[in-house]
């Protein structure tokens, strides 16, 4: 399979986080697919709630990271995942520039030039004139190999506040204005823990990417932004192959826990999960049944703090989970799932149970306790990774883990980067049960997928094993 | 002129440059530096709090509303016998009335030849803050951008980040670096800070922002930058000051100053006294009559916040009322026309004031009238002569609803901002004025001459008809 690398394709950037990027590139999205062009979506840097938008204004939405993923990875996944799509829309995060140190690496420019895509540039007006055109003069002076397509205005105040940015911006640089949003048209968004509120919380989710891509419409001259796109140059590059290969060794079923207090999966893990021959289940922690019968467990992150009271009172889920750890169950969970597998989770004044796998208490705080790429190493012994390898994903959080009793829980990973549990360790283990605070990504880190598919299949081969019925009958 | 300078300057407004300035302005005080401030622009609260931190009055600068050698021979009259002198810019570096930036900060900066410090606002951004101050650079070599202060830095990595990028790739030097501090508590009002008179802890405040700056601002860099500003021949400027007179002598002008009304420019009550006449600060919340006075000037403030206090105070109310019938000349900005009116209305709420002008005031929840306003003095009233073209600025969250009669006529007719109506302000009756334009008295010398001329006029008809009579008191 060859698969071209022409895609017409844009990267819509800002000067800082919090300039309106998120709300302008989901109504962008739907603004070109009103147009009957159908958009293939991505989302720079690991993040589940900005991709879960543009993924319901697009249909889906695929993570590009450039920390994460070796470029060819990065390239690849683009180019396939375009496959069949009129234009590519990628959604940069933070600055522009913004990487990980003083040269920018892995910045939003650094991907733009890997994908060689022209940049739109979302400039946030508030309180701001002409200054906005020394903004656009030092983002394309900064770095000449970047190519700097257009500008779009959020955020203006009025007409007149919208022609003297324009023609300041005009008259000082070469970059043209494709459009110009006033501030009341997108802004009244909920928001939560520094971003966006995710989409299956949204009340009126459908409503608002309908709403966004009207505005979009009104106020941006998507012609030139789709032409500018077109003028994006042939990449010279082309894929040959899907990125999991089929291999259908083992048959085992995964469960995911995807509901309102857990969503965030990206799409690749599990489709990792499914080529290497997973089943899987999708359930829910909210639903008073017990656990189906699985070999294998995965719970992403989440909000389990929105959900606190109906997580506690589903009883029934809760032990059957518990019990299933206790028979041997290999449970992978990350950040909101950790917290769900802990004893109680605290907010406030209020202590709810969760499931009651590890012996310690989460605790939500009132600023993140985690927020930015993790790196560990694995010291310890434990049900999916080898003492001695290196995990690189990231972290974002705002519970943290109360000291943990010692009844048989330890931490595998030791903290190179980042926060983890403690600043040192993260990884808490018991049984076969893994709780991280770290996310992973499958592109990134292709053995976690095989490791949780082998888990399954051991499991599943254990003559001692009983899940499912076993709890089941516990409840009864 | 000599006087080591700098001007404190940001890319848009909100990013911390006001704390900043008076941080700074009270840690060089605190180094024994007589230090004089200035800001820029027309604004009354900052320059309450920069006046507060530098032990002084702060003057503004403006050069939309006067001339440059004004702004130059004020300025170099405000830094008389200071040993620095520290211009807080306004909105972002280039912003100005249009799209090249006329009347900027950075017009500002290059007027003064004061090298400039920027205000980033670190706040979710890392590298391209380089970009932004190479950008500042690029868009105007001739501006001497000579130092950055971070604000709003999350932490040791984030600064050292910032600072590499910006000293590498924009090659500023990082002069300061100012933690994300818990200023929720820094208390802010319509989109700025609340006006000191109404801080119960203000000088707290200024001296709590000195010792943020002493901790974060390499204060010697700082110096050494303000003192390298290039010598510069404009001292012929400071010359062209007012020079007093004693033509008006003797005359009592009232000035309502208290915590409901703060907004005074010194340089208009400087005006006013220039000319030989006496200032005499009344209160409206003290429920004591109006002194015997000459005429009367009631600045802006917030009457909204203090209207209970101010409808419930009658003795002064009717005071001013009855002075008003006798003739007293008023002349009243903004809050001060409010005050005049029947009664302000905030939200459900009617509290009943001085009822001179046939209006109410409704406070809304969006600024009514915001930015640099220009008028035409269109028909007969107290202090202006016909003709008269007249600028200054507004700022008001209130209208003021439809004459009701034919008591009040609209002398001024709008050819720039929004005033009473978009067409119409200037609200006369009797000797009365209220305006929602805030004049600097710089900016419009016809002023002070229009209020001591009429309460002149007003005291040689009472001397006439019977002084006790007339007696405002």
């Amino acid at each position: 399979m060859l698969i071209g690398s022409e895609i017409p394709r844009i990267v819509t950037a800002a000067m800082r986080g919090g300039a309106g990027k998120t709300l302008v590139t989901i109504g962008l999205i739907g603004a070109l697919r009103r147009r009957g062009l159908s958009v293939g979506a991505f989302k720079k840097g690991p993040d589940y709630i900005d991709a879960g938008w543009l993924g319901l204004a697009a249909g889906q939405c695929f993570n590009l990271d450039t920390y994460l993923f070796p470029p060819e990875t990065l390239i690849s996944s683009f180019l396939f995942r375009s496959q069949g799509k009129d234009m590519a829309v990628v959604e940069g995060n933070r600055g522009l520039f913004d990487g990980v140190d003083a040269a920018g690496s892995y910045s939003t420019a650094e991907l733009a030039k890997l994908l060689e895509a022209p940049i739109l540039l979302i400039l946030d007006c508030t309180k701001m004139t002409r200054t906005a055109a020394a903004l656009v003069l030092g983002a394309r002076a900064l770095d000449e190999h970047l190519n700097l397509g257009g500008v779009i205005l959020n955020r203006v105040g009025g007409t007149r506040h919208e022609s003297v940015v324009r023609r300041s911006i005009e008259q000082a640089t070469s970059v043209p204005v494709l459009g110009s949003i006033h501030k009341l048209a997108l802004d009244n968004f909920p928001q939560r823990h520094l971003g966006l509120l995710p989409y299956q919380e949204h009340p009126g989710a459908v409503e608002f990417v309908e709403h966004a891509a009207q505005v979009i419409q009104q106020s941006v001259e998507i012609d030139e932004v789709v032409s500018i796109a077109r003028k994006a140059k042939e990449m010279g590059r082309s894929i040959d192959a899907a990125p999991f290969s089929a291999a259908r060794s083992c048959r085992v079923r995964i469960g995911i826990v995807r509901d309102s207090a857990f969503q965030f999966y990206y799409p690749e893990n599990l489709e990792a999960l499914e080529a290497l021959g997973a089943e899987l289940v999708y359930l829910s922690a909210l639903q008073p049944s017990p656990l189906p019968d699985v070999d294998c467990l995965y719970i992403g992150g989440g909000f389990p703090e929105t959900h606190a009271e109906r997580l506690a009172e589903n009883e029934v889920f809760r032990r059957s989970l518990r019990d299933a750890v206790n028979g041997g169950l290999p449970v992978y969970a990350e950040c909101g799932g950790l917290m769900y597998l802990s004893r109680s989770l605290v907010i406030d004044d209020n202590a709810y149970p969760m499931a009651g796998v590890f012996s310690v208490d989460t605790v939500l705080q009132r600023s993140p306790q985690g927020l930015g790429y993790i790196r560990v190493e694995v010291t310890a012994e434990n049900p999916f990774f080898p003492v001695g390898a290196e995990l690189t994903g990231h972290e974002f959080h705002y519970s943290s883990i109360a000291m943990p009793e010692q009844l048989g829980d330890y931490f595998a990973f030791k903290v190179l980067r980042g926060h983890g549990a403690d600043g040192r360790n993260d990884g808490i283990c018991r049984n076969n049960a893994l709780g991280t605070y770290l996310h992973i990504h499958a592109l990134g880190t292709p053995q976690w997928a095989f490791s949780l598919v082998r888990k399954a299949a051991q499991f599943r081969s254990d003559p001692t094993r009983h899940v499912g019925e076993m709890s089941q009958a516990n409840v009864r | 002129m000599s006087i080591p300078r700098v001007v404190i300057a940001a890319l848009k407004g909100g990013a911390g440059k006001t704390f900043l300035t008076i941080g700074l302005a009270r840690a060089l005080k605190a180094r024994g530096l007589p230090t004089a401030v200035f800001k820029k622009g027309p604004d009354y609260i900052d320059a309450g709090w920069l006046g507060l931190a530098a032990g002084g009055d702060c003057y503004n600068l403006d050069s939309y509303l006067f001339e440059d050698k004004v702004v130059l021979g004020s300025f170099l009259r405000g830094s008389i016998g200071k040993e620095i002198a520290v211009v807080e810019g306004n909105r972002g570096l280039f912003d100005g009335v249009d799209s090249s930036g006329s009347f900027s900060t950075a017009e500002l900066a290059k007027l003064l030849v004061a090298p400039v410090v920027l205000v980033i606002d670190a706040t979710k951004v890392t590298r391209t803050a380089a970009a932004m101050v190479l950008g500042c650079k690029a868009l105007d070599p001739s501006v001497h951008l000579r130092g950055v202060i971070l604000n709003r830095v999350g932490g040791m990595r984030h600064e050292r980040v910032l600072r590499d990028s910006i000293e590498n790739a924009a090659e500023v030097p990082v002069i300061g670096s100012v933690s994300k501090l818990p200023l929720t508590s820094f208390p802010q009002r319509h989109l700025g800070l609340l006006p000191l008179y109404e801080h119960p802890r203000a000088i707290d405040f200024v001296t709590e922002a000195a010792r943020v700056v002493e901790r974060s601002v390499d204060l010697e860099r700082l110096l050494e930058i303000a003192a390298d500003a290039p010598f510069w021949e404009g001292d012929r400027y400071a010359l062209e000051r007012l020079v007093p007179t004693q033509s008006y002598g003797g005359l009592r002008i009232g000035v309502l100053r208290d915590s409901a009304f703060q907004f005074y420019y010194p340089e208009n009550l400087e005006a006013l006294t220039g000319h030989g006449a006496e200032i005499v600060n009344v209160s409206a919340l003290d429920p004591v009559p109006l002194p015997q006075i000459d005429a009367l000037y009631i600045g802006g403030g917030f009457p909204e916040t203090h209207a209970e206090r101010l409808s419930s105070n009658h003795v002064f109310k009717d005071s001013v009322r009855s002075a008003v019938l006798m003739g007293l000349p008023v002349y009243a900005e903004c809050g001060g026309l409010m005050y005049l009116s029947r009664n302000i209305r905030v939200d459900e709420k009617v509290y009943p004031m001085v009822g001179v002008l046939p209006v109410s005031a409704v406070l809304e929840r969006k600024p009514q009238g915001h930015g640099y306003l220009t008028v035409e003095v269109a028909s007969p009233n107290p202090f202006y002569p016909e003709g008269t073209v007249l600028t200054g600025h507004e700022f008001h969250y209130s209208y003021v609803t439809a004459v009701e009669g034919n008591e009040a006529t609209y002398s001024f007719r709008v050819l720039r901002g929004h005033g009473i109506d978009g067409v119409r302000d200037g609200l006369c009756t009797r000797n009365v004025l209220g305006t929602y334009l805030h004049v600097h008295a710089l900016g419009a010398p016809l002023w002070a001459e229009g209020i001591l001329r009429r309460a002149q006029q007003f005291r040689k008809s009472c001397l006439r008809d019977n002084d006790s009579l007339c007696s405002t008191g």
